[in-house]
């Protein structure tokens, strides 16, 4: 059938056009990829965060009361309906397999000062993604060492990565520091939520 | 010519039956152009999607009976009011870390992979990397379909 009125279009304007639409399924391609990254790490540290947390309940409490780096702790947020195995070290090799790390260079627990951990806040299982929903008072639970610390929620900051002096407490105060990238979906500043240390049992029976 | 026409009937022609135009048909008009990807519905289903993910693809928390905080008894409170600094540990450690000979079987299986950090100060000087940059590959994405429909739309022959 012939089509009067109707010419093929002059090559450029063919190579424009496929120019054009491979652009837009690279776009597609690219703006998928971030599903695709928080998918893809999300299931790379699940298996290893669910069996640090199995061990970890396993365990009996420990009978000495000498402190162990390498047993990690326990961090159990209700309002965020948070609980994770917390290894020693904050590295992005420690935050890459656990989604969350302790900074090894902050206080334990049993120690005064801040104690410091920081988590992803959209990859890797996105355990502190709703930390800015934590209100004054929300508790904060940290089981180490077969005991239970129990900290309150006191303030969130947002402050630049290299402000270090947000996890240096006072002298003789106990608290917790919660570190996380915001805002989501951006690692331009840090999310730091603050508690402090309001008491001290035993570990409940796992 | 009267005579002659006498008795002749005159019947008009039916032209319009069975008899087709000879001038070619006009040319159909060409089928529109279709439209490029519409970008805004694509970025109202991506958009909502990218910012449920992360809930999404959480990992699903232990039951609640182990997750639930259950202050005990023996729990020491700190009085509203006063400040958290007269807490006193319940095990003053005067010794240094002193790893205990047999180590809780957590350390056995996750030896490897619980190996603790070297306790010094972070070399970089920034509070530990949380998230990740991923609005600039939807941005990037973004700017592409954007790009390919200009393209597209320049294409077009005039």
């Amino acid at each position: 059938m012939i089509v009067y009125g109707v010419k093929d279009p002059p090559p450029l304007y063919r190579i424009l056009r496929l120019l054009g639409t491979l652009c837009i399924i690279a776009g597609i391609v690219l703006m998928l990829s971030p599903l695709g990254w928080v998918a893809y790490t999300a299931m790379a540290v699940g298996p290893t965060q669910t069996a640090a947390l199995a061990a970890w309940e396993r365990v009996a409490p420990p009978a000495s009361p000498a402190q162990n780096p390498a047993a990690g702790m326990v961090v159990s947020i209700p309002r965020l309906d948070l609980r994770r195995f917390v290894p020693e070290g904050a590295t992005p090799d420690h935050l890459r397999r656990f989604g969350v790390g302790r900074i090894t260079w902050t206080a334990l627990p049993a120690s005064p000062g801040l104690l410091g951990i920081a988590g992803h806040r959209t990859t890797y299982g996105a355990p502190f993604f709703r930390l800015d929903t934590l209100r004054r008072g929300d508790a904060i639970f940290i089981d180490y060492n077969g005991r239970r610390y129990r900290y309150a929620v006191m303030e969130s900051q947002v402050v630049r990565p290299e402000q270090m002096e947000v996890l240096a407490a006072p002298a003789g105060v106990r608290g917790i520091a919660l570190v996380t990238c915001t805002p989501a979906y951006s690692a331009a500043y840090r999310l730091v939520v603050l508690g402090t240390l309001r008491g001290v049992s035993d570990s409940p029976a796992p | 010519m009267a005579s002659l026409m006498r008795g002749v009937k005159i019947a008009s022609i039916p032209l319009a039956q069975g008899v087709t135009t000879l001038s070619p048909a006009p040319p159909p008009p060409p089928p529109p152009r279709p439209p490029g990807p519409p970008i805004l519905p694509i970025i109202g289903i991506l958009l909502p999607i990218l910012i449920a993910a992360p809930i999404l693809v959480a990992q699903p928390t232990p039951p609640p009976e182990a997750a639930a905080p259950t202050p005990t008894p023996e729990a020491t409170p700190v009085e509203p009011g006063t400040p958290a600094t007269p807490f006193v540990p319940p095990v003053a450690r005067v010794t240094p870390i002193v790893l205990p000979a047999v180590p809780r079987a957590i350390a056995t299986p996750l030896a490897q992979a619980v190996r603790p950090a070297p306790r010094i100060l972070p070399s970089r000087q920034v509070l530990p990397y949380g998230g990740a940059n991923l609005w600039m590959p939807f941005a990037g994405g973004l700017g592409l379909i954007s790009l390919g429909m200009v393209l597209r739309r320049l294409a077009a022959p005039p």
